[in-house]
């Protein structure tokens, strides 16, 4: 696990109140109980605190899935930092 | 990575020293060596602490608990005492489920700061205290956490929290509200989190959340979600994208007054079907245009248009008895930029920004508190520290820093804010650990004081605890110790009255003088929905009843003291002028009220107009000033019978006999208008207590009484008025 996998499980963690959640790249919204359109915005909110970054439109329609949201992540944290 | 023994020099280079020490050890969470580096790294830097390494710190000791032998070390990283290993301590104490323990770690870590941090800190002690299963002391951290949460995120987390401790505790709250919010735009994101916020002002509510951009039609529609919610205050969130305003509108003025009026007819409903008060938000005026600056020059501009439909619903609000939330000005507090995401709105349809939410849902939440009659009534001020530089009794005339210099300059400038307090109805007190003499003498000979003695309603300077002080204040004021919000440049005395007293409100004031104005502005604290000529006598009403009371020690009996008052009363029919003054005293008057009906000032106009129905004001003058519209009574005409509606009194002019005067009103208009009697209803709250036998005492009969504690009474029309003796009273209510 990279330092951004552990922030990101972290994350889903304290999102949905859950300490055995286990991040899989094919985990979507059906995978993890409250996870819907509106938790959606929220947890990309709660992403963009924690990572300190804003995600842009096209970043936001591909982040449907665990496996999409660490791809954006990955790639902004390697040309942000 | 290897951890190295102890913290290596470069961390001190860095933003956040803690948090480089926690990427250091990485996933080593509980060798001896990666110990070592955070013992050591806690006791050097663990006296700066921010929200985002507290964040950090946590994650780290939760990791590090699932460790043997955590317990033992929490212990060990407790005792370094630094703020910051205070908290790591706690968090790993927590999870090892010693939540008692943890729970003292918090509470005893120093007060690091009065923003985020402290918020946190009060999350987590509420948290523990709560799985500790003390439900008792969950109820005041959680209020103060609400109070300084800076973040959606914390917020969210104290609503769990909340819902949590509902669940095992009666956390007992001043008043309870069904919120409707509903507008354009997807409003789930925030309006929830107004459940926190109320609980910091210690309002229990229920929230309905709108759907997007449904408003209209789940207001005006009678089998709605919301009819069935029945709301007791609806929140109108439209967004100025919703208006549909074009770069350049071809007639301004139309434009304005559509927008207007239908959202006039939106209120009506909502004020006539659910007897809802009504919160409108205003229209940020927003800063990316095509017409650049000059949006707000031409005539036709949307930057000029949303001004023009600003200062407009100020006045359509006014008269129709609605209030609005200054969405334009939190924007720019916020700053544009920030407090709206083009990204965001077209991706989401979110609006404000996330980052905006605590500030929208506490200025909310404050005028929810406004609309529940819950102002806050008057500051109480420390002096030393707190309104100048220094200490009198020490430093003396010459030495106390107050005006002059900069340090000076500030404290003169919080005079100013102060007695602006006052000029719009705000008494001030004074509640100081000083020889009074010493204390008066700044206010009666300091060139540079803008307060002056006689700008303080009550002036308590003398050596006792200050709690017994704060007491004596309400006492003589007669406000409830409630509407006190006392001001301190002394933490140790903040937190004695916090304990002491939580009823009072005790906000945290920055270590700069230059910033006590805008940390106690931060509080909304006197946020109110109107502002009446009566509001602005009223410091000086409150400062003229200590001096009565002065009187009255020196009179030996009642009739003596009232006559020497030289009142004069005016009992008056309601009338347009005083229309907002009348609404203003039935929606916030607790005490001296019979049933506490509110009402709206749509509902108070079509009383006047009602030929059945007997309407009186009372205005009262005596010897020390005007108390100006301080009492309603309202009665309608049922058959043979006149049955009291509304009956109260502004709690600054009772024990005066004014009720007699205005019973005798109501009775001679019975007597001329051939009523044979008069029915009379009490309706128990938690504080209108005093009214509790008020028929009984004017020879009311009971007829009814109900379960809930309400209480039915009659009276027969006496023949002829009692002689009034000791003041002059013009009725023109009774009918002619």
């Amino acid at each position: 696990m990279t330092p951004t996998d552990q922030r990101l499980q972290a994350v889903f963690r304290e999102f949905f109140d859950d300490d055995s959640l286990q991040l899989r790249d094919g985990m979507t919204f059906s995978d993890i109980e409250g996870w819907d359109s509106l938790a959606h915005m929220n947890l990309i909110n709660a992403l963009e605190a924690e990572f300190g970054l804003k995600f842009s439109v096209r970043e936001l329609m591909r982040m449907k899935s665990v496996g999409t949201i660490r791809q954006v992540l990955t790639a902004k944290a390697s040309s942000h930092v | 990575m290897a951890a190295t023994a102890h913290a290596p020099v470069f961390l001190d280079s860095l933003d956040d020293p803690i948090r480089g020490a926690l990427a250091l050890l990485s996933d080593d969470v509980a060798g001896e060596n990666a110990l070592l580096l955070l013992q050591d790294a806690l006791s050097r830097y663990g006296s700066r602490l921010g929200p985002k390494t507290m964040h950090a710190l946590a994650r780290h000791a939760k990791s590090a608990a699932l460790a043997a032998g955590a317990a033992v070390r929490a212990e060990q990283i407790r005792a370094i005492g630094m703020p910051a290993a205070q908290w790591y301590a706690a968090a790993m104490l927590e999870s090892v489920g010693s939540f008692e323990a943890a729970a003292e770690a918090l509470d005893a870590m120093d007060d690091v700061s009065w923003g985020e941090e402290r918020a946190l800190r009060l999350e987590a002690l509420a948290r523990n205290r709560l799985r500790a299963g003390q439900v008792a002391r969950v109820g005041l951290p959680l209020r103060y956490a609400a109070r300084a949460a800076q973040t959606r995120q914390t917020l969210v987390s104290l609503d769990r929290l909340l819902t949590q401790a509902r669940q095992s505790a009666d956390l007992p709250v001043k008043a309870r509200r069904r919120i409707a919010v509903l507008g354009s735009g997807v409003l789930d994101f925030w309006a929830g989190l107004l459940r926190p916020a109320l609980f910091g002002f210690d309002i229990g509510c229920e929230i309905l959340t709108g759907e997007y951009d449904q408003y209209q039609q789940e207001i005006l529609d009678p089998s709605s979600r919301l009819a069935k919610f029945r709301p007791e205050i609806v929140v109108l969130a439209v967004n100025w994208r919703s208006l549909g305003l074009l770069d350049e509108t071809a007639d301004p003025a139309k434009t304005v007054s559509n927008v207007i009026n239908g959202m006039a007819g939106l209120w009506r409903t909502c004020q006539h079907r659910y007897r809802a008060a009504v919160i409108q938000m205003n229209f940020e005026i927003p800063e990316v245009d095509p017409f650049g600056r000059l949006s707000a020059a031409s005539p036709g501009g949307r930057a000029r248009v949303i001004q023009k439909l600003n200062l407009e619903l100020w006045d359509a609000a006014q008269q129709l008895g609605i209030a609005v939330l200054d969405v334009e000005q939190l924007a720019a507090a916020t700053g544009k930029r920030h407090w709206s995401d083009p990204g965001m709105w077209i991706a989401a349809k979110q609006y404000p920004t996330t980052d905006a939410v605590p500030l929208l849902t506490r200025n909310l939440a404050a005028l929810v508190r406004a609309v529940c009659g819950l102002t806050s009534k008057c500051a109480v001020l420390d002096l030393d520290g707190t309104l100048w530089g220094g200490v009198i009794g020490e430093d003396g005339l010459d030495g106390i820093r107050l005006g002059g210099d900069a340090e000076g300059e500030a404290y003169t400038a919080f005079h100013q804010y102060l007695l602006g307090l006052r000029r719009r109805g705000i008494p001030l007190a004074v509640c100081s650990k000083n020889n009074e003499d010493d204390a008066r003498s700044v206010f009666r000979r300091h060139p540079e004081t803008v307060l002056k003695d006689d700008d303080f309603a009550v002036f308590l300077a003398n050596w006792e605890p200050k709690p017994a002080n704060l007491r004596n204040i309400a006492a003589m004021l007669n406000v409830g110790l409630d509407s006190l919000v006392f001001l301190d440049d002394n933490p140790v005395e903040r937190n004695l009255v916090r304990q002491e007293l939580p009823e009072v409100e005790v906000p945290e004031l920055p270590d700069d003088p230059a910033r006590y104005a805008e940390a106690l502005h931060a509080t909304y604290l006197f946020e109110s929905l109107s502002l009446t000529d009566e509001d602005r006598r009223r410091a000086d009403t409150y400062r003229d009843n200590v001096l009565r009371t002065e009187l009255a020690a020196g009179s030996t009996n009642l009739d003596e003291y009232l006559v020497s008052l030289r009142m004069k009363v005016d009992l008056r029919p309601f009338d347009e002028t005083n229309l907002p003054r009348i609404v203003q005293l039935i929606n916030k008057t607790n005490q001296f009220s019979v049933t506490t009906r509110r009402t709206t000032a749509s509902e108070v106009a079509a009383w006047m107009q009602d030929p059945a129905c007997y309407t009186q004001f009372m205005r009262l003058r005596d010897r020390f000033g005007d108390s100006g519209v301080t009492g309603v009574m309202v009665a309608v005409r049922d058959g043979e019978r006149l049955r009291i509606v509304n009956w109260l009194m502004s709690c600054r002019v009772l024990g005066r006999r004014i009720e007699n005067l205005m019973l005798a009103s109501l009775m001679r208009h019975a007597r001329r208008a051939g009523a044979a009697a008069v029915i009379g209803e009490y309706l128990p709250t938690a504080k209108n207590g005093q009214t509790a036998d008020l028929f009984d005492r004017f020879g009311f009969e009971r007829i009814e009484e109900r379960e809930d504690g309400g209480r039915l009474y009659r009276a027969a029309v006496p023949a002829e008025d009692e002689p009034v003796t000791w003041c002059d009273v013009t009725d023109t209510a009774a009918a002619g």
